[in-house]
């Protein structure tokens, strides 16, 4: 199966093109994206690849439907998410547990934008539909956010397909991890969607 | 690498990973992070100083057709979490039982954490252990820590001092 990784890596990769430029275009200014990186991790090992489970993260989170099962999340560091807000609110906030709910809609739209971009890539690739549904946020410990992330997109299966980019805007001003969580069957569907056939996921 | 960080901080840390259970006993610390709507469970038996802490994801293996994996289950983690610590030796009449998470941690998103609370009571329950302390609910995520030496369990909360349970 881990063949099959470096397929959904370019796949991913084409999707995350697409949001990249997205951002660029809603923030004006470049944004890099480092090499993606797409993993199938058992369930009890995924706080190992995240990063930091206890950083504290503004986090926006995509449930998404369709004919794949996942979570598209978006976790921004604090002072990353309090600068994006500043840039496209023309408002500054320092704390980020006092968000009016304006500013945390901010974050939730980019959230929004960045995912429908990333889908709509994919789904031109493959001819899949998805469908992403409203975006959700909270700023809490990373690792807190991950494992509801997982449940909400009903990622809950022994083993989880894991794929991660790093958004950099204005050189390390603003960034941005991007994961999303798919379970084998939905990573089965994508590999059928390209003519390749899967086996034993 | 991060689990060779994580691991490398204290040689008597052992984590616990989502849908996973660790045993012990002193001076070993058992530490399970990002419990969102998850539910933490530690047992712990004062006596012989053995504890054991799980950390489950969904209420209720029977509503799942695949369900190979018990320590994701309440209904069938719990069980397990106790049989591992009576392997070690601890004695059941002495256990005791403390929970922490269960979060709604998105609003507006369905409560599953509340169901996984519930569901980890009702293990406990007809397995006729005693749950000494809770700290369960609230929209916060949690790290649980159980220091097998005291019994001592340790609830971190992002914007709030460490508490003990």
């Amino acid at each position: 199966m881990e063949a099959y990784l470096g397929v959904l890596q370019e796949i991913g990769n084409i999707g995350v093109g697409n949001a990249a430029t997205a951002l660029a275009e809603l923030i004006g200014t470049k944004v890099l994206i480092s090499v993606p990186q797409a993993t199938f991790v058992p369930l009890e090992g995924i706080f190992n690849m995240v990063g930091d489970a206890e950083e504290p993260v503004a986090g926006v989170l995509v449930r998404v439907g369709g004919e794949i099962k996942g979570t598209v999340l978006f976790a921004f560091s604090a002072p990353s998410a309090m600068e994006l807000i500043r840039r496209l609110l023309g408002e500054g906030f320092s704390d980020p547990f006092s968000l009016t709910p304006e500013a945390a809609s901010v974050l939730q739209e980019i959230g929004n934008i960045l995912t429908g971009a990333f889908l709509t890539a994919i789904s031109e690739f493959t001819g899949l539909t998805f469908v992403p549904e409203v975006p959700f946020y909270t700023y809490d410990m990373l690792g807190s956010i991950v494992s509801t992330s997982l449940v909400a997109g009903e990622v809950i299966a022994d083993r989880v397909l894991f794929f991660e980019t790093e958004f950099m805007l204005d050189g390390q001003a603003i960034t941005a991890h991007f994961f999303l969580f798919l379970t084998p069957p939905s990573l089965a569907t994508l590999l059928k969607s390209l003519g390749l056939a899967a086996e034993n996921l | 690498m991060a689990s060779q960080e994580l691991s490398a901080k204290s040689t008597n840390e052992i984590y616990v990973g989502i849908a996973d259970l660790k045993v012990g006993h002193a001076p070993l610390v058992l530490i399970t992070l990002g419990l969102g709507s998850c539910v933490g469970v530690a047992l712990y038996d004062p006596v012989r100083k053995i504890g054991g802490l799980l950390h489950v994801m969904l209420p209720r293996s029977t509503e799942f057709s695949r369900n190979s994996h018990p320590a994701k289950f309440a209904d069938t983690g719990v069980p397990l979490l106790l049989a591992e610590v009576l392997k070690l030796g601890a004695d059941k009449r002495v256990l005791e039982a403390k929970i922490a998470g269960g979060a709604q941690m998105f609003e507006g998103m369905v409560n599953i954490g509340e169901r996984n609370v519930e569901a980890v009571k009702e293990a406990l329950a007809a397995l006729g252990l005693r749950l000494v302390a809770e700290d369960v609910g609230g929209n916060r995520g949690r790290t649980m820590i159980l220091d097998t030496s005291t019994g001592k369990v340790i609830i971190k909360t992002l914007g709030s001092s460490p508490k003990e349970l």
